[in-house]
């Protein structure tokens, strides 16, 4: 009988910082024996360190590339020992859990992906997984927002996304230091404010891809089409809760917008009890949710 | 009837030690016995539940040395859970559907449950706290056992698997209506709460100051859960020292505050009212929806351990009286 519980090891490749403040790191893990399992983009794993304990982490890599990627902001116990991490140490791992975005379904749809902070981990996986088998999917429209430039993960990456023609990536900072509520100003030179009384009114330049706004009024100001779209959100929940009426303001119906959940876990499998939301478990049932689902559950989220 | 003098069944108990080991009600826990003699049934219930045996409170789930190798060991060992009450046998089977699923087995629950045998006995003078006859069942119900014990002045009738049975020498003999004499008058005693609906006036109260109302008094200290006999939730965490560590399962409560309490500083279920909410839905809404069976088998544990006099029966009560 398989054992759930036991970690297999697995040896990290690369351990960079992702922030200039060092809170973010990220790492790349490969099994010390055997290949990578399969997975779904938005399913997470579990990443044990022996003596500090395990926690749940998206994985950032798709399922095409070598290596299992994780971001990991420095929060907690297990967090900060992740962050002692340098290439050739080990720790354990088990996954893959959770059901993971719907690929499956949006193919043959135009795919809206907003996201914000370091919640965009699995949206990288979901948007090299889309770019990989690009001709099964429509338009693919990426708005993601984080406090600074230097929050945004994955930077080399974007800047290659803003370039391509099959991908339409908007960003998004909103702090400068100094400033006192919201800016009308560029927060950094070369990232356009948006008109912040009517967001959805700011006339949006061809080849302009970085702004200074809040996701949810960059939402508003790009206006993704609804038609024959998907929307895939995954950000904190502050972040969730602006940019939710926005896309129901867009034409977007619950069905059609997914997201991806966070909540505290132990086992990862449905069993350790606190990860529910009624009769749903995040971990076994989630953590990738339509809304539709959402609104039947108790307003826990 | 099948039945057997208690004399004799006792002895071939005693027989069985080498064999198996076996577990019974010591005091108010349930422990390993070496002979019958450390027996102690007189009490109706053990304060501590049938899963301390099946599901411990702390548990090992693999250790690693040095050099960080790890090394799992699940005890594998015929047992014998004997003199456990029916509704804590009954309790083992509520577990089932969490922890013995087809896509994430548990091997620690899944092996003990396999390599046990679970004799229940059967209660003749049920408590006051007691309210198994409101899930269908009752003092006698042998659903949960391989074997149920009646209580005669000399001997023990027995209701349940033939080879179980046949391994305690059990033989034909009289008692049928002598045990309905007994079930019937054991079956008065025990309160019948209507749980009729009780699903659907839960989904009800949902949005409501029900929970609110009801949790006033509570102060969190999780009695309630640990001490129940269906309550499985649990938290994963390592214990390490020079020499290597462990990881282990210990049980948890969606009582406290910070079982779902994230690193961020969120906590979904951080007013008091949620978590009464979790904890009466689990029981009564989640586990009917999810598994067609309620989280709860009526022991009455909760309502008697309680310090500060919360009773499930009087909250199942309000509920049907608040639709």
């Amino acid at each position: 009988m398989k054992n759930p519980y036991i970690p297999i090891e697995a040896e990290v490749k690369m351990a960079r910082f992702e922030s200039d403040d060092h809170s973010l790191k990220t790492i790349d893990l490969k099994f010390v024996d055997g290949d990578i399992f399969d997975f779904i983009p938005g399913q997470f794993c579990e990443i044990s360190i022996l003596g500090r304990g395990e926690a749940p982490f998206g994985i950032a890599s798709a399922p095409s590339e070598d290596f299992l990627r994780f971001t990991i902001n420095k929060a907690g116990v297990v967090t900060t020992g992740i962050h002692h991490l340098d290439e050739g140490d080990k720790v354990g791992l088990r996954g893959p859990f959770g059901n993971g975005y719907p690929v499956k379904l949006l193919e043959g749809k135009n795919i809206v992906v907003v996201s914000g902070g370091f919640a965009f981990t699995t949206l990288r996986s979901l948007i090299i997984y889309l770019l990989k088998n690009r001709d099964k999917y429509g338009n693919i429209t990426v708005i993601y927002g984080a406090r600074r430039p230097d929050l945004l993960l994955y930077r080399e990456e974007l800047k290659e996304w803003e370039k391509r023609q099959d991908i339409s990536l908007f960003l998004c900072i909103d702090w400068k230091f100094g400033s006192k509520g919201p800016l009308e100003e560029p927060a950094q030179p070369g990232w356009q404010p948006i008109n912040l009384k009517e967001p959805s009114k700011t006339e949006i330049k061809k080849g302009v891809k970085r702004f200074t706004a809040f996701v949810p009024q960059l939402v508003s100001a790009v206006k993704p089409s609804q038609k024959d779209a998907y929307a895939v959100v995954c950000g904190p929940p502050i972040m969730l809760k602006f940019t939710m009426p926005v896309l129901r303001e867009i034409g977007f119906p619950s069905e059609r917008i997914y997201n991806s959940l966070e909540r505290r876990m132990k086992c990862g499998i449905g069993k350790c009890g606190r990860c529910n939301i009624g009769s749903k478990y995040v971990c076994k049932d989630g953590p990738v949710f339509s809304l539709k689902e959402l609104e039947k559950l108790p307003k826990e989220y | 009837m099948k039945r057997v003098s208690k004399k004799k069944f006792y002895n071939r108990l005693n027989e069985l030690i080498g064999q198996y080991s076996v577990y019974a009600p010591c005091g108010d826990k349930i422990e390993e016995i070496k002979d019958v003699s450390e027996l102690s049934i007189d009490g109706l219930l053990t304060r501590l539940p049938s899963k301390t045996y099946m599901f411990p409170q702390n548990e090992e789930l693999f250790r690693w040395d040095k050099g960080k190798k790890i090394e799992v060991n699940i005890p594998d060992r015929k047992s014998i859970l004997f003199g456990i009450r029916p509704c804590d046998a009954r309790a083992i089977a509520t577990f089932d559907p969490t922890f013995d699923t087809e896509e994430f087995p548990d091997p620690y629950f899944q092996k003990r449950r396999k390599n046990t045998i679970i004799i229940s006995m059967g209660c003749n003078e049920p408590e006051e706290t007691c309210f198994c006859t409101s899930f269908g069942s009752g003092p006698f119900d042998a659903s949960g056992s391989d074997l149920l014990l009646v209580e005669m002045e000399k001997d023990f009738l027995g209701i349940g698997r033939e080879e179980i049975l046949e391994l305690f020498g059990f033989e034909e003999g009289k008692g049928e209506k002598d045990f309905e004499e007994i079930k019937t008058q054991a079956e008065k005693k025990v309160e019948k709460i209507n749980l009729k609906g009780i699903k659907e006036k839960l989904d009800a109260l949902r949005e409501t100051n029900f929970f609110k109302e009801i949790s006033n008094k509570c102060i969190n200290c999780g009695a309630c859960t640990f001490l129940c006999p269906t309550c499985y939730c649990f938290d994963i965490e390592d214990m390490e020292r020079v020499d290597g560590g462990k990881r282990m399962r210990n049980w948890d409560s969606c009582m406290f505050k910070i079982y779902t309490y994230e690193t961020s500083g969120n906590n979904p279920r951080r007013q008091e009212e949620l978590r009464m909410q979790q904890r009466i839905m689990h029981k009564f809404n989640y586990y009917p929806l999810l598994y067609d069976m309620y989280g709860c088998v009526g022991c009455g544990r909760c309502v008697s351990y309680c310090p500060v006099n919360f009773d499930i029966r009087e909250i199942i009560k309000l509920i049907n009286n608040a639709n």
